[in-house]
């Protein structure tokens, strides 16, 4: 084994630990997962160092390429997200970055285990590729529509500590979308609806135990929607056939004349007449998320589905009860 | 049906079979997977490699279902067991060729407990006319250096499914070619496929991606037939 493979594995328990500890001061993933998982998740971290140490044995990223790729089917399936594995792979890099002397090859195999959660094309591919600037504009709208989601809410002492209330807020709420987005994305890819509604479910229990807002995850998916209806043709391949003009409003940022905040999107999308009005987007409207129609119409019809067992889930949840609903199971 | 058509069925007829097969396993039906094997597989006109291939689709699928949680450990498990009673369901009912007096060692290296592709590994031969010793799972490097000085095969199968135990394959490779130099050597399994870079690594005589082109190679190798 190489002097790298060796310090790695000499401090493997130290790092996988460090990992899985730093991943778990969010309250999201001890309310997600459990103990259960957190047990797991300490010993994927050390499956992952295995596979990082044979892949530099092999002096061959594509030891880890092909493991990232079957943890990805395998945790998806049992409720993760991509992110959270990319959430795992990012934070053994930094503890190895920060622990391991001369690290540069094991960081190129994570960074290549990374790059291979990317799936490789199609809708699943292209909404990944536009996560980042579609939670920003997620974020514009639901911000505008919503603004008391993020004035009366109680953060943890970390993130306030060093911003305002509002703002740590709307960093985890940015986050959660970049959830969404992730589930819907992996939930694409596999063809299986049911890991997106499960994951929206869980959220929304979630959710209403910590006090949020009523409806908050299907606004947010309603949001979510809009903005991925309302964009405009992409560069690549075939766009959204629908004209912008007759798709609503635009989800820019609030440029409207005297308004000082953007003009509520099209609430009609996932509505049950589900028409759209005609509104003509103001003309220096920017084109933030360029989605293809494909990609649109296969997120909306994940997003139906969501938005049913959400109603179902609140239907059936309105009596004493208050049951935590079921979820897609967790990893084994 | 002619002659070729019943050696060489069309695929979808093995499609069939193996979609039938995984649904006996799945409800941990014994005697129907043994019966859609022998009575619509190997009566209805399918070759024992033919069938050796719908069990290992088969397999391949039941692996896929517990991947993306369609069924649990336990019935993964159930199902695996069932194709162990098949396999040797269908030993029994083959035609073996005629033994071509080649000795053939097959092997799961130390710490390796996925032991059925190797076990197919190991009937495909047998009934290829090889004369095989099948050492199963987790082979302790030691114990197959000493059978092999007990045997004197002439061919080392190694089989190795999960990644972290290819340090175990490389070792068991460098030990036999010290005590056996001249010992051809085939390696296969899962990790194989994961890892392209190992026949470079490690130059075996034959890599095999699966049984039947496993046998092929070997037949090949130690020129049987020619």
């Amino acid at each position: 084994m190489s002097g790298l493979g060796e310090r790695l594995q000499a401090k493997a328990a130290l790092l996988g630990e460090r990992a899985t500890r730093e991943m778990y001061e969010d309250p999201f993933w001890q309310a997600r997962f459990g103990a259960r998982g957190r047990e797991q998740a300490e010993k994927d971290s050390q499956f992952h160092l295995s596979y990082l140490l044979q892949a530099l044995a092999a002096q061959d990223p594509a030891v880890f390429e092909n493991y990232a790729r079957w943890l990805q089917t395998l945790l998806v399936s049992r409720g993760m997200c991509s992110r959270h594995i990319d959430e795992n792979f990012a934070r053994l890099a930094q503890a190895i970055e920060d622990e391991i002397e001369g690290p540069e090859a094991a960081l190129e195999v994570l960074r290549a285990g990374r790059e291979a959660l990317l799936y490789p094309e199609g809708p699943a591919r292209e909404l990944q590729r536009l996560a980042e600037p579609l939670a920003d504009r997620t974020l514009e709208v639901v911000t505008s529509r919503q603004p008391s989601w993020f004035s009366l809410v109680v953060t943890h002492a970390s993130m306030a500590a060093f911003e305002s209330a509002a703002q740590a807020e709307q960093t985890r709420f940015r986050r959660d979308v970049l959830d969404h987005i992730a589930y819907l994305a992996d939930a694409l890819h596999a063809g299986r609806a049911e890991l997106f509604a499960d994951h929206a479910v869980w959220m929304q229990d979630f959710q209403s135990r910590r006090q949020a807002p009523p409806r908050r995850v299907e606004e947010t998916l309603l949001a979510l929607d809009e903005c991925l209806g309302l964009t405009a043709p992409s560069a690549e391949g075939e766009t959204n056939p629908t004209p912008r003009a007759a798709r609503g409003t635009s989800i820019a940022p609030a440029k409207t004349a005297g308004s000082g905040s953007v003009p509520p999107p099209a609430r009609a999308s996932l509505r049950p007449a589900r028409k759209r009005p005609s509104l003509s987007p103001p003309p220096d409207a920017p084109v933030p998320v360029p989605a293809t129609a494909e990609l649109c119409a296969a997120s909306r019809q994940l997003i139906e589905r969501a938005l049913e067992r959400l109603a179902q889930q609140r239907a059936s949840s309105a009596g004493p009860s208050g049951a935590p609903p079921a979820v897609g199971g967790q990893q084994q | 049906m002619s002659q070729a058509v019943s050696e060489h069925p069309p695929m979808d007829s093995r499609d069939a079979l193996c979609e039938v097969y995984v649904q006996a396993q799945l409800v941990g039906d014994r005697r129907e997977a043994l019966r859609v094997i022998v009575e619509q597989g190997l009566r209805g006109g399918l070759s024992c490699g033919d069938v050796h291939q719908v069990i290992q689709r088969a397999q391949r699928e039941i692996g896929r279902l517990w991947l993306e949680d369609r069924i649990t450990i336990a019935q993964e498990h159930m199902a695996t067991a069932i194709s162990q009673v098949v396999l040797s369901h269908v030993y029994q009912y083959a035609d073996a060729l005629p033994p071509n007096g080649k000795r053939v060692t097959v092997a799961c290296v130390e710490g390796e407990q996925h032991d059925f592709p190797s076990r197919l590994v190991a009937d495909s031969l047998d009934l290829a006319g090889f004369e095989v010793r099948f050492l199963g799972a987790n082979v302790p490097t030691r114990h197959l250096l000493q059978m092999l000085s007990e045997q004197a095969p002439d061919l080392l199968v190694l089989s190795v499914t999960m990644t972290f135990n290819l340090p175990a394959l490389r070792d068991a490779v460098a030990r036999v070619r010290e005590e056996h130099p001249h010992l051809p050597l085939a390696i296969g399994g899962g990790a194989c496929v994961w890892n392209k870079t190992l026949a470079e690594e490690l130059r075996p005589d034959i890599v095999g991606s699966d049984a039947s082109e496993l046998v092929s190679q070997a037949r090949e190798l130690l020129r049987i037939g020619s």
